[in-house]
């Protein structure tokens, strides 16, 4: 089928912006004003026993080379050895990857539950008290930062009303659950926000289509049409609504993970910038990259999924 | 009831549809008062943005807008004798499709493009009986071949964009044939198809109009089509009813000067060498109407009393008669028709379809 040609066009289209991001990741951390090898001697730092971490590390060489072995490493899935840990990148992305999943997972999870019901119901009865009290909402949502959400709620539930974690992850699943609860409801409100004004104007745009007449005038039920004409069709534009927005949730855990002590990702990514942990930074912006495209790719992959006419091409 | 409504099965009584909007209410219809007989064709005909569409939707219950006001009533005796107007989705929803049906004007946004043709089908079926999946099945094969899909048992597992304009229409009255209504609301069923197909649909519609004994409405701003096919017609005029009569009626005699420029300006009414007549001026915005008849600027026997008369529909030649016309000089006007440019048959579904018989949109 056409579409799913698309998908692998998609593909071969990823290989440049890869290089390219390979290429970008290496330069910024590089830019930054400081050096790794300073940091890690701190107040034993000599010129001398600088030199010999620079060079043990490989920083001596030319610019050139130091990039083939960042590639070379890349390719291997190891991503290079971390200067301040005692691991390989690859290591420390897996040992991290668990936590930040589930955030986003649970995130994602909290925006659905959140939006698509205020989304639906506000399109379906537009201009109505319900409808009219959301749009506040969702301002004060919008415009909240996430950090500052983060805090508020951290007082309310964790300070105030101590009846969920408010740092770490803790051990087993349903601990995890409990320990991201908060984190992930940081998270979710301001990307509900979004996802519910897309939602309701979909719902509002659908509800004048023609087909939605035809559905009604069959004299099927009233919740039918919604379900089956108005929501499964609205649904389809914010399925790319979501997707994109998910990927912008990923730089939003860098922050809430540091807020909230979750050892995953974020937190590794900003430890390590401010070591100048050239192979962690290197390698978690690559992987972060990556994840990014791959979400977009699944979005794409379910749009063409659930819409008949792009499947055909 | 009385004697003469027992076979009446569709009534508007004064409808007026009006939408508030920042620049003024607009009227998009305005005091439409008609009746619907059992097996009777009954056609509107009126310019782009005369009120036909809202009107049709409006005899179903629907509003163009949330919003939107209306006064009159609708009823459909002995099935819905409160004011269909004013009883709500809810209480509509087992009389739709099942009592009336409407075939929509665009047959390309009229089908979900997610759900497959049978699909779409199946469900009106569902909606009105209690068939296992089974049954259903061969009802919707069925209902594909009476409406001359072919093939149906492997189309209706197509999706609509895999259909052309005709096949999709064609659905479409299979949709509105599904719960055996009395009465189908046609809305400009073939406009947005081309003339060749335009026939096909017009033909099938006639064939199941006279084969399952439905009333119909079919709009159109295309007075040939009407000319052919409908026993009686609706004129309309900004949001307004001008003229109702029975068709021969109406082209041979017409009582509206709208009427009447209407049918001088189709192509057979002059001679081939001289240019079309056509009606000068604008249609009017339905938005802050002033009061007094809609067709003043554009009227060749307006009197200054016209813009202060307050409009009504006056029956003509006996209430039993059934014409209507909105214009208080009819009387005394003798409106001329083009000589014999109309060519009107009497029976128009036993004449010749290899084309229209005048070629025309009106207005």
């Amino acid at each position: 089928m056409a579409g799913w040609h698309l998908i692998g066009r998609r593909l071969v289209q990823l290989i440049p912006i890869v290089v390219g991001i390979t290429i970008v990741s290496f330069v910024l951390i590089r830019i930054v004003p400081g050096d790794p090898a300073t940091l890690i001697l701190g107040n034993h730092y000599t010129p001398e026993g600088a030199a010999q971490i620079r060079k043990s590390l490989g920083l001596d060489q030319s610019v050139i080379v130091q990039y083939g072995r960042f590639l070379r490493s890349a390719l291997t899935g190891s991503f290079g050895h971390s200067y301040s840990l005692d691991a390989s990148v690859g290591h420390l992305i897996s040992r991290g990857l668990g936590a930040t999943l589930f955030l986003i997972a649970m995130a994602g999870f909290f925006t659905a539950l959140l939006s698509i019901p205020i989304g639906v119901f506000a399109g379906l009865h537009r201009g109505g008290i319900f409808d009219q009290s959301t749009r506040v909402f969702l301002l004060i949502g919008f415009a909240l930062p996430g950090f500052l959400l983060g805090v508020v709620l951290i007082l309310v539930f964790g300070v105030k009303v101590p009846i969920l974690p408010i740092n770490g992850y803790g051990t087993g699943f349903l601990s995890h659950v409990r320990h991201l609860i908060l984190p992930s409801i940081t998270l979710a409100i301001p990307f509900s926000t979004v996802l519910v004004r897309s939602l309701r104007s979909s719902v509002i745009e659908t509800m004048s289509a023609d087909y939605v007449t035809t559905a009604l005038l069959k004299g099927i039920p009233w919740r039918r049409v919604v379900l089956r004409h108005i929501v499964r069709n609205a649904g389809m534009s914010v399925v790319v609504v979501f997707g994109v927005n998910l990927a912008f949730l990923v730089g939003g855990t860098v922050v809430i993970e540091n807020v909230f002590s979750i050892p995953g990702l974020g937190s590794l990514l900003v430890n390590a910038v401010s070591t100048r942990d050239y192979p962690v930074v290197q390698g978690l912006t690559l992987f972060f990259a990556l994840f990014v495209l791959l979400v977009n790719l699944l979005t794409d992959a379910v749009h063409i999924a659930i819409d008949p006419r792009l499947a055909a091409g | 009831m009385t004697e003469c409504d027992r076979n009446v099965v569709l009534r508007a009584d004064d409808v007026c549809v009006q939408i508030p909007t920042p620049a003024g209410p607009v009227t998009p219809v305005d005091h439409v008062s008609l009746e619907l007989r059992q097996g009777e064709v009954l056609g509107i005909v009126g310019e782009t943005g005369s009120g036909k569409t809202v009107t049709c939707r409006s005899l179903l219950g629907l509003m163009p807008s949330p919003r939107a006001t209306h006064t009159g009533t609708v009823t459909y005796p002995g099935v819905v004798d409160d004011n269909v107007l004013a009883v709500g989705r809810k209480g509509m929803r087992r009389h739709w499709g099942n009592y009336i049906a409407m075939i929509p004007q665009n047959p390309m946004t009229s089908l979900n493009p997610v759900h497959r043709i049978g699909a779409q089908i199946e469900e009106a079926v569902a909606a009105h009986s209690t068939m296992s999946r089974a049954e259903r099945r061969s009802r919707v094969v069925e209902l594909m071949s009476r409406v001359g899909i072919p093939v149906p048992e492997k189309r209706l597992r197509d999706f609509p964009h895999q259909f052309s304009g005709g096949m999709l229409q064609r659905t479409l009255i299979a949709i509105a044939l599904a719960g055996n209504p009395q009465v189908l609301v046609a809305d400009e069923p073939t406009t947005a198809l081309d003339v060749i197909i335009q026939d096909q649909i017009l033909s099938l519609l006639i064939d199941l109009q006279r084969d399952l004994g439905m009333s119909l409405i079919l709009v159109s701003h295309d007075l040939s089509v009407i000319a052919q096919i409908c026993d009686r017609v609706g004129v309309m005029y900004g949001g307004q009813l001008v003229e109702l009569a029975s068709t021969e009626r109406l082209l041979r005699r017409p009582q509206h000067p709208y009427t009447a420029a209407l049918l001088k300006s189709l192509p057979g009414a002059v001679p081939r060498n001289e240019p079309l007549a056509t009606i000068t001026g604008a249609p009017p915005r339905l938005v802050n109407l002033p009061p007094g008849c809609r067709f003043v600027p554009r009227c060749s026997h307006v009197e200054p009393a016209c813009a202060e008369w307050e409009t009504e529909l006056i029956p003509v030649g006996g209430a039993a008669r059934g014409s209507l016309v909105r214009c208080r000089r009819h009387a005394e006007l003798e409106l001329s028709t083009p000589a014999d440019g109309i060519s009107y048959d009497a029976t128009p579904a036993e004449t010749d379809r290899s084309g229209p018989i005048v070629g025309v949109h009106a207005g």
